[in-house]
């Protein structure tokens, strides 16, 4: 019997937290939430593990962290997108577009041509 | 790692720590809320947060990692510097210490060469008894008595002589024997005393003197034993004075022998002080009969003492090989005493 969850495949995540932060600056609750409901509750990330990811893409230079106030007033860290974050988005999308145009292809092509 | 770095290190450590887990602590605030919002009991609500969060500890350390990897790496990479230079310094000191034991043995080995020269020439010097009086002037030399029939019996003793014995030949016999004996216990300075004690009236007193003469004599006594052999009235002192000579002879050949080895031994050993050279040259006079080839180099020592002393005693020899060294000497010796100690050394050859 197949997972209800899938895992995420590896890279993927980063991906989503950089298309996830196009709308805006988030805390790290806001984007495990919105990646469930983008996903349908398919995609739904262990949501520990977003915190590394995230203290690595802010080391990298991709995102920029401040302390805020959150909706139920209580101090959050928020990231945002810098400018290398945006290309580094930009790179990954087409890529992940490329990747999965192929599987795509590979998936619809006649095996009867293969013999 | 100074300590101000480890403090930073550590007060560093400590704030990403608290700033991490305040973020996790937020994140688990809200998704309990959300849960309870949504008509969950709190208990249960806490417990599915922390469920879907993961192990808070794991994910603390995880980014505890991502944060201070930079330090930790530095930390590590000073640790193993630290090592390295551990090492480096224990090498050193091994070194360092190998190398201390490898001059210790070679001061060692310098002292024990110097230990063994010195024993040397105490060895050298040992063969001759030093007189308590410096050699007397070659003019008031023992001389040989002269060939006459006035020879046995006629020898007087000076009034004072180096031995400190006064030779009363009043005495009656068996007194003036216990004087050789005495005589004979006082060494090389003793000589002149027993060599008048060998001319004695008295055959057995002569026996004595020439028994002492064979243990203590040199080789100018030998001149007075040569003449004892051939023209002493009895038999028996004839013997004893030919076997003394031989003894003599024998001795001082030996004597003369390591003697000059030493001698060599100081003149080519200049640390040895001038007067240690000076005194080894008095040291070779007073055996008797020093080599010519020994006195030569001597002539040309660095001080002038020891050249002058050497050039009066070429003097005295009057040996041919010596008389150019002597010209040279008489004509370019920069000090003037040893120039006309050289002159009145050559008016010898003439004599």
């Amino acid at each position: 019997m197949p997972k209800k969850h899938p895992d995420l495949l590896p890279g993927t995540l980063e991906m989503l937290v950089l298309r996830v932060l196009q709308g805006g600056a988030l805390h790290g609750y806001a984007m495990a939430r919105w990646i469930q409901q983008a996903s349908d509750e398919v995609l739904q990330v262990e949501e520990g593990s977003l915190y590394p990811a995230l203290h690595r893409m802010e080391k990298r230079g991709w995102l920029q962290a401040e302390w805020g106030l959150s909706e139920s007033n209580r101090r959050a860290k928020y990231y945002r997108l810098t400018r290398t974050g945006r290309a580094r988005f930009k790179t990954q999308e087409a890529q992940w577009e490329g990747y999965t145009t192929a599987i795509g292809r590979v998936l619809s092509a006649d095996p009867e041509g293969a013999q | 790692m100074t300590s101000a770095r480890w403090t930073w290190t550590l007060t560093q450590s400590v704030a990403v720590e608290a700033d991490i887990r305040e973020e996790i602590e937020a994140h688990l605030d809200a998704a309990v809320a959300d849960r309870i919002a949504a008509g969950m009991d709190p208990e249960r609500a806490r417990r599915e947060a922390l469920a879907r969060f993961g192990d808070v500890e794991r994910i603390v350390g995880a980014c505890r990692t991502v944060k201070l990897e930079e330090h930790i790496m530095l930390q590590r990479a000073l640790l193993a510097l630290v090592a390295i230079l551990s090492i480096a310094v224990v090498v050193q000191a091994y070194q360092l210490n190998a190398s201390q034991a490898r001059m210790n043995e070679a001061l060692a080995e310098v002292r024990n060469d110097f230990a063994a020269a010195a024993e040397r020439i105490e060895t050298a010097l040992l063969f001759v008894e030093v007189p308590n009086n410096p050699p007397a002037p070659r003019e008031e030399l023992q001389e040989p008595p002269a060939e006459d029939d006035s020879f046995i019996g006629s020898g007087e003793a000076p009034a004072e002589h180096p031995s400190g014995i006064d030779w009363d030949s009043s005495q009656v016999p068996e007194v003036r024997i216990e004087v050789v004996s005495e005589l004979a216990a006082r060494g090389a300075s003793a000589v002149p005393s027993l060599l008048v004690a060998a001319q004695d009236p008295d055959v057995l007193v002569r026996l004595a003197a020439v028994e002492a003469l064979a243990e203590v004599g040199n080789l100018r006594a030998c001149r007075v034993l040569d003449q004892l052999e051939y023209k002493d009235p009895e038999p028996l002192v004839r013997r004893a004075a030919e076997g003394a000579a031989a003894r003599i002879r024998e001795r001082t050949t030996l004597e003369r022998e390591t003697l000059e080895e030493g001698a060599d031994f100081i003149i080519w050993e200049p640390k040895l002080s001038a007067a240690a050279r000076f005194q080894a040259l008095q040291d070779l006079h007073a055996i008797g009969d020093p080599s010519v080839s020994t006195l030569i180099e001597f002539a040309g020592d660095a001080d002038v003492f020891v050249r002058t002393s050497a050039v009066r005693m070429l003097g005295e020899l009057a040996h041919p090989d010596a008389k150019a060294v002597l010209v040279e000497l008489s004509k370019l010796d920069p000090q003037a005493i040893v120039r006309e100690e050289a002159e009145e050394a050559l008016l010898r050859y003439d004599d």
